[in-house]
């Protein structure tokens, strides 16, 4: 990505380091990019972590192991996610 | 569409953002080649993307040396999003990643092994593709779960033929096949899982499932399996952007986004204005 002038690196990383940074976006919420720069895995703050996996897509139906796993949904506070969006 | 929705709305810092793209056709050397095209040629600012682990490994101390920005939105590799920056902070810390690490995506998957455990499925077969991201999982779970994997082996990123590997998750009497990988395997596996009738249940990471068509790529004989995913799939609300982004995507290029296209990298980008 190129910007019509020249950026200061070492300010972006600070920037980019600040604790108030809050962005949500398309497939989760990053609150503050924390201390090594990983913002789901490594540390991310509330761990408030993206959706869901494993579920039935158009054509397919659901098979009961399906229906059981594969949800990481911990702390995940937008409704209509996980299990109970599985079973409907 | 992030560059356009951030020019449209005037910019980073009243600067226009341009994009330059490049396809590292998943090689290493491309991936090389193109990474100092875009750090010495271009002069970039900040270099987004990378999907796979092994050409990130090659390509971040590249972009460090430079002391350029490399927000990665896919590669899930420890090494580079997290190892690497511990180490040493001074030279990595230009890195930044808004995608899980393997440690994360393996939390993930584990889960489906721990309820398969207590649904009786006692016997595990762990395929898993030879990519740099899968390593701490195949070597963590290969101890974790050593009394229960009665069949393993890593792949080529390449393979599509799985019937020898299929061949001895039946053979071993397996009931759980952890299936894993981002590579050309992905929708040749599960064809191939279904017309051998292995009976044993299909589970893991397979970046093809994530195509919101893959019932259809495959003749539905993706039934009963499942998947984990990074980014989410098209049609589910992780944020309440998500399906006002799934459907924009759709106007624009004529079809929903597998994971990958969509937040993680779109999100990449997006994060920029925020700062």
């Amino acid at each position: 990505m190129k910007l019509a002038g020249t950026v200061e690196t070492e300010a972006v990383v600070k920037s980019m380091e600040r604790k108030d940074l809050n962005y949500e976006g398309v497939c989760g919420v990053i609150e503050a990019f924390d201390e090594i720069h990983n913002p789901y895995g490594g540390g991310w703050k509330k761990r408030r972590i993206m959706g869901v996996g494993g579920l039935p897509m158009a054509g397919r139906k659901k098979s009961p192991l399906l229906a059981r796993s594969i949800f990481i949904r911990e702390k995940n506070d937008h409704p209509g996610l996980g299990q109970e969006a599985a079973e409907k | 569409m992030a560059i356009k929705a951030i020019n449209d709305a005037g910019g980073l810092l009243g600067r226009k953002v341009e994009g330059i793209f490049y396809d590292n056709k998943a090689d290493p050397n491309e991936a090389k080649n193109a990474t100092e095209r875009l750090l010495y040629k271009d002069k970039v600012d900040v270099i987004l993307g990378f999907w796979r682990s092994d050409l990130v490994i090659v390509a971040q101390p590249l972009v460090m040396e430079a002391k350029k920005i490399l927000l990665i939105g896919g590669a899930s590799t420890p090494v580079a999003t997290l190892e690497r920056i511990k180490k040493d902070y001074k030279t990595n810390k230009y890195t930044f990643t808004t995608t899980v690490n393997t440690y994360l995506t393996m939390l993930s998957m584990e889960r489906g092994v721990i309820e398969a455990l207590k649904m009786d499925y006692k016997k595990i077969a762990l395929l898993v593709e030879k990519a740099a991201w899968c390593d701490p999982l195949f070597d963590e779970w290969s101890k974790k779960y050593a009394k229960n994997i009665v069949y393993s082996t890593r792949f080529s990123t390449t393979a599509t033929d799985f019937s020898v590997e299929f061949s001895q998750v039946q053979s071993q009497r397996c009931r759980y096949l952890a299936f894993i990988t981002t590579g050309k395997g992905g929708t040749p596996s599960v064809k191939q899982w279904y017309d051998m009738q292995i009976p044993a249940v299909y589970v893991g990471y397979n970046v093809d499932s994530q195509d919101p068509n893959f019932s259809q790529v495959t003749e539905g004989k993706t039934q009963g399996v499942a998947g984990s995913t990074v980014g989410g799939v098209a049609g589910w609300p992780i944020t309440p952007k998500s399906g006002k982004f799934y459907e924009d995507y759709k106007k624009v290029y004529g079809a929903y986004p597998i994971a990958y296209t969509n937040g993680v990298s779109y999100d990449a980008l997006m994060v920029w204005p925020m700062r």
